[in-house]
């Protein structure tokens, strides 16, 4: 049988996985073992999660295994149809994504005919009891292993109510990325969260299903600093870069199990939201998908992996805005206190989440581009090495003022000043910082333009100073501005996601987010020549001042080019062409989606100042009502911080 | 010595002397001119006099330990009784009538209204010795060690003995002459209390060892807060009989319509700045031979009700804390006439040529940005002091380039801090890092001339490590909040948030 072409998995994680899923699996069978057929079959149908742990018990266990032989009726389910849908076809090379496997199992129900062998239920489960342990392997090994007969999935499916099961699919494939999912093309998925779905939170199977969840719940984040990760990723090797797959590969799942029981912490009623139910799901499917790939032994397995990875990262991008509605809807469920540490805790980890997936999958698109021996330009990974204040300052202000003039109208935004140690260097991850600094920038430049009282005699706005200080550990970026400060009232709301939850309506607007300033300033092509160049002029003396001028003028800056305006701040990979892929995932978001610049989400603060938080650093702001707000934002430069992250 | 005289003239807000009270010479009435006019008279004296505080005499310390209170029910009885809090309304005597505020006391206090007055004294008389036993029953239940120390001992005494002698004072306070002598009672008590605040300092630093630091937090920030609350009503009792006096007197009309007891409504933050400001850079001139420029811009015009000396001490324990650090970081950095950049990598505009002596600069709310960063010709950068009116409240900022405070400082500066002082006055010397100032500059300045500084600057504590905690309470004493932003290598903003007392008066509880 299958089970001698087992790999022997060695993987900590998958052990403990097997042990508590196998028992799990074998109560629930138990119970069921005596009905109808066809009630067994719905029931497994809707044990999508139980089953896929227990999909997790082909690691050589055999004791496990044999305790779940006796219970062969359970194993009809979506992953082993999806797992068996890849193998008939032999077509996948790759891991199976989530959407795949859904429309593959829509597939099989609307088109298979029933097999004419397979009669009774008892043979359909021996049989698929096979392919159920071998799923997760043939994921990834199919060209080592020739076609099996796989029709009997499809002899389950007509005892089976058909709706259900295209609820079920529908609410998935929307999740996920639409346009690769063949049967259920869904552009718009906002549209689709407006109906809540998914009947399957509420049967009782979701509930014992969620014991595979607990091994990981018990384990401790294993955190990093930005250290480790620049001094692991420098001269990438072979075996360094499974490393890092497989550490990625054991970590995620971890950390998704801690937020995804932050989610059944949350009350009930909150769960039933849509949104948040949307978002509980994805997180489900990402842990269970994670969890499921054995551990990654060759580049081609890595490369499979990060695919994957990349195409989760890609179906989260609509969490920000998913979560922030539905916290706006939950509001009067919560009290704002907890809902403001659920959502910081729920960025963080994503932060979390995302630096250690994108790490792993620029480092190994780095080390797969031919020449990445070359490529060490300062960037490891993510990271940069020699982040100077005076270019992040300058291209941020840039991207700001760019904003600001499209939403208000071709106002010109005030200038700003960069004075202090403007030219110590750092190491960092050039992303979190320019989302900081381009939301204060934003932010000044708003309230300068909206309040600030302009020189009589030059008709100018007050400027805005950046004052960079660099201390022992850290460097602190001051960002003053003259533009009215923030009323007390204001104030009081600044940080927080809950006490004004109609800050959130404008997520109704968008469906992705990024949280990056890439998505945010990416702008028609065709207006390239609305940058700004920055001038530097030397004031008096020694003065860094850096001025933006008026408006359109020419672009005379040499170092900013209008062909990069779609990305500008993508300075990431080494080389552009072969970090098209690499960045495809960060920039997800359509322009359109904020071509209304002035589309003001609430949430630029508060998720700014969970970036600055990640590492150790902070983020303040302080106001003088009456006359202009000054913030603070701190950052450790050594990088020797572990990740702030609260388990 | 020379600590006593300030500290007396700053918490004790020297009772508003007439005429002279008035916008300009506001600070001088309180501590300023009389620091000023110690350090003229003997500037050596306060550098040299402070090594040993000597609270109190051979006689005074017998008398310290005939304290016996332990049959004394009266104590207890009246802590039991609930503080009556009463509105900053009513201290000012604006409560009596519907007529708006303003109105009210254009005519009544101002008037020296013999009514006014007399509410404020018997509402006094009545709850003053609540809070009196309050704070001795807290001060009772301290640990038995702690006091037995002489200095906690002695103050234990000065409250039991005010408490005493207020309840044994007539209960009526029927007129004129009943006003004066209540007037007269409170006034010596509030004397004989000025030295409270050093020798609780000296007396908690000598008992670090027997308490939990948090517990000698909470126990000071308690009795700081309550001892405020007393001197407020006491003082507001004493200077609205003064004031009263003052215009029963004097045949001219009352000029102060704007002063009421220890309030000012029409107080101008920027003039009292300035005034702090030219007395710090005096001490610092005198203590380090230089002192950076003050900048004072924003909204500079501004005015709002506020308790003048309050805002004078926080005013100057504040600009004390960035004027010395900015000399002391300049002479760190080697920042100097010639060399304004000193060797650190921050730029500067070259020295201004400002002549000395106007070394208070009051700029229009469009400020020059150069002002704010040019040094003067010792190479010192100014200390830049931003006022800012909104809607509820004045937020004055105070940037310096002193350095910022040191990782390991920062999370103590709020603390009671009993170190900067530890190495001149505790003789047993317990292993810590005291000999850093709280701005964590290696100073050339340690010793005696830091210490002057200290104890001759800000009035009463500085040195003693309670400059910036008392300072956050007392800005927090009436709404208000303090935040310090330490840049560190570069310099330290400060945030004080001050409502209007006058936007509060309904529901301000004193």
């Amino acid at each position: 049988m299958a089970m001698n072409r087992l790999p022997q998995t060695t993987s900590r994680c998958q052990r403990l996985y097997s042990s508590a899923s196998s028992s799990c699996a074998f109560s629930l069978t138990t119970s069921c073992s005596s009905r109808t057929p066809a009630t067994t079959a719905a029931v497994a149908r809707r044990t999508p999660r139980l089953i896929s742990g227990s999909t997790m018990t082909t690691t050589g266990n055999k004791t496990a295994a044999s305790a779940l032989g006796q219970c062969r009726i359970v194993t009809r389910t979506k992953h082993y149809l999806s797992g068996t849908n890849t193998i008939s076809s032999s077509t996948a090379t790759t891991i199976t994504t989530g959407r795949k496997g859904y429309s593959s199992l829509a597939t099989a129900a609307h088109s298979h005919q029933p097999h004419p062998s397979i009669t009774n239920a008892n043979a359909a489960a021996n049989t698929s009891r096979t392919y159920q342990q071998e799923s997760p392997q043939l994921l990834h090994r199919t060209n080592q292993q020739s076609s099996q007969p796989i029709h009997i999935a499809s002899s389950t499916f007509p005892s089976m109510p058909n709706s259900n099961l295209n609820t079920t699919s529908t609410t998935t494939a929307s999740a996920y990325s639409p346009q690769s999912s063949p049967l259920f093309k869904m552009n718009n998925p906002a549209s689709i969260v407006k109906q809540p779905q998914a009947r399957r939170r509420y049967s009782p199977q979701h509930f014992y299903q969620n014991r595979i969840l607990d091994p990981y719940v018990h384990q401790a984040v294993s955190p990093i600093t930005l250290r480790q990760l620049v001094f692991f990723g420098r001269n990438m090797q072979e075996d360094k870069l499974l490393k890092s797959a497989n550490y990625v590969r054991t970590e995620l799942p971890i950390r998704l199990a801690h937020r995804i029981r932050d989610f059944q912490n949350l009350p009930f009623i909150v769960g039933t939201n849509p949104h948040i139910e949307l978002v509980y799901d994805l997180y489900w499917q990402a842990f269970e998908k994670i969890a499921k790939v054995p551990e990654i032994k060759t580049l081609e397995e890595n490369d499979a992996f990060c695919e994957m990875v990349k195409g989760l990262l890609n179906d989260h991008l609509v969490v920000i805005p998913q979560l922030a509605l539905g916290i706006m809807e939950c509001s009067k469920h919560i009290p704002a206190a907890q809902v403001d540490q659920f959502m910081s805790k729920m960025l963080r980890s994503r932060i979390s989440r995302r630096v250690l997936a994108e790490q792993h999958i620029t480092l190994t698109s780095n080390f797969n581009s031919p020449n990445h021996m070359m490529t060490d330009r300062g960037y490891i990974g993510i990271i940069y090495t020699h982040i100077k204040p005076r270019d992040i300052v300058e291209r941020t202000a840039l991207l700001a003022a760019d904003t600001c003039r499209q939403a208000s109208g071709g106002m010109t935004p005030p200038k700003v000043f960069l004075d202090g140690n403007i030219d110590a260097e750092f190491t960092y991850i050039p992303d979190h910082i320019e989302y900081i600094l381009y939301e204060l920038l934003k932010n000044s430049m708003r309230f300068v333009m909206q309040n600030g009282k302009r020189d009589p005699a030059t008709g100018e706005l007050p400027p805005i100073q950046v004052t960079v200080c660099e201390g022992t550990h850290e460097i602190v970026f001051r960002v003053s501005d003259k533009g009215g400060g923030i009323h007390p009232e204001m104030e009081s709301q600044l940080w927080s996601y809950a006490q004004s939850p109609a800050r959130f309506a404008n997520f109704e607007k968008i469906s992705k987010m990024a949280a990056t300033v890439q998505e945010q300033v990416a702008q028609p092509s065709s207006s390239p020549s609305t940058s700004t160049p920055f001038q530097e002029t030397d004031g008096q003396g020694q003065d860094e001042n850096i001025v933006l001028p008026p408006p359109p003028a020419a672009n005379k800056n040499p170092t900013y080019h209008p062909s990069e305006a779609a990305m500008p701040l993508d300075r990431h990979a080494p080389s552009r062409n072969q970090s098209a892929q690499t960045s495809s995932f960060s920039t997800a978001t359509s322009p359109q989606q904020y071509k209304n610049q002035s589309l003001h989400l609430g949430i630029g603060l508060p998720m700014s100042r969970v970036y600055a938080e990640y590492w150790g650093g902070d983020l303040k702001v302080f106001t003088m009502h009456g006359y202009g707000t000054d913030a603070y934002a701190k950052f450790c430069k050594f990088g020797n911080i572990y990740e702030n992250f609260d388990s | 010595m020379g600590l006593r005289l300030t500290e007396r003239n700053t918490i004790t807000p020297s009772i508003p002397a007439g005429p002279s009270w008035n916008n300009s010479t506001l600070v001088q009435s309180s501590s300023v001119v009389t620091s000023m006019a110690l350090r003229s008279t003997g500037s050596s004296l306060a550098t040299t006099t402070t090594t040993k505080r000597e609270f109190f005499t051979n006689s005074e310390q017998k008398e310290v330990e005939d304290v016996v209170s332990f049959y004394d029910d009266k104590v207890t009885q009246y802590a039991n009784q609930e503080i009556q809090t009463v509105t900053l309304k009513t201290l000012l005597g604006l409560g009596r009538s519907g007529s708006s505020s303003h109105d009210q006391h254009q005519q009544g206090v101002a008037a020296g209204d013999l009514a006014i007055n007399l509410d404020v004294a018997r509402y006094a008389r009545k709850e003053l010795p609540v809070r009196l036993a309050r704070l001795i029953k807290a001060t009772q239940k301290l640990p038995f060690i702690v006091g037995t120390n002489p200095y906690i001992k002695r103050v234990y005494k000065l409250y039991y003995d005010s408490f005493q002698s207020i309840t044994a004072s007539p209960e009526e306070i029927r007129d004129k002459d009943d006003l004066d002598r209540f007037a007269a009672l409170l006034k010596g008590l509030v004397e004989s209390h000025a030295d409270v605040v050093p020798m609780l300092s000296q007396g908690f630093l000598e008992c670090k060892k027997y308490m939990a630091k948090e517990d000698i937090k909470r126990f000071l920030d308690d009795m700081i807060r309550a001892r405020i609350g007393i001197r407020l009503i006491a003082e507001q009792a004493i200077s609205l009989r003064e004031q009263r006096h003052e215009h029963e007197t004097s045949s001219v009309e009352t000029p102060h319509d704007d002063i009421v007891g220890v309030v000012h409504t029409e107080l101008r933050p920027a003039d009292l700045i300035k005034t702090c400001a030219s007395f710090v850079q005096e001490l610092c001139d005198v203590n380090y031979g230089s002192s950076p420029e003050v900048v004072i811009n924003g909204q500079t015009d501004t005015t709002f009700t506020y308790v003048p000396v309050h805002l004078e001490y926080i005013l100057c324990e504040l600009l004390k804390n960035a004027v010395r650090a900015t000399v002391e970081h300049s002479q760190k950095m080697g920042r100097s006439a010639l060399n304004p950049h000193g060797n650190g990598p921050d730029r500067h505009h070259p020295p201004t040529n400002r002549e000395s002596g106007n070394s208070v600069v009051i700029v229009n709310q469009d400020d020059d940005q150069d002002v704010t960063k040019r040094p003067n010709e010792f190479g010192h950068p100014p200390v830049e002091v931003t006022i800012a009116q909104g809607d509820h409240e004045v937020t004055i900022r105070i940037r310096d380039h002193g350095g910022g405070i040191s990782r390991e400082d920062f999370d103590a500066i709020f603390d009671y801090s009993f170190t900067t002082v530890k190495n001149e006055n505790d003789s047993s010397s317990e292993g810590s890092s005291s000999d850093d100032s709280p701005y964590g500059v290696d100073s050339i300045f340690k010793g005696v001339s830091r210490l002057a500084m200290q104890a001759g600057l800000g009035g009463p504590i500085a040195g003693l490590g309670f400059g910036l905690p008392l300072t956050r309470i007392y800005a927090q004493y009436f709404g208000g909040d303090m935040h310090l932003v330490s840049l560190q290598g570069y310099g330290c903003d400060v945030f004080l948030k001050l409502k209007q007392i006058d936007e509060s008066l309904d529901d301000l509880q004193i």
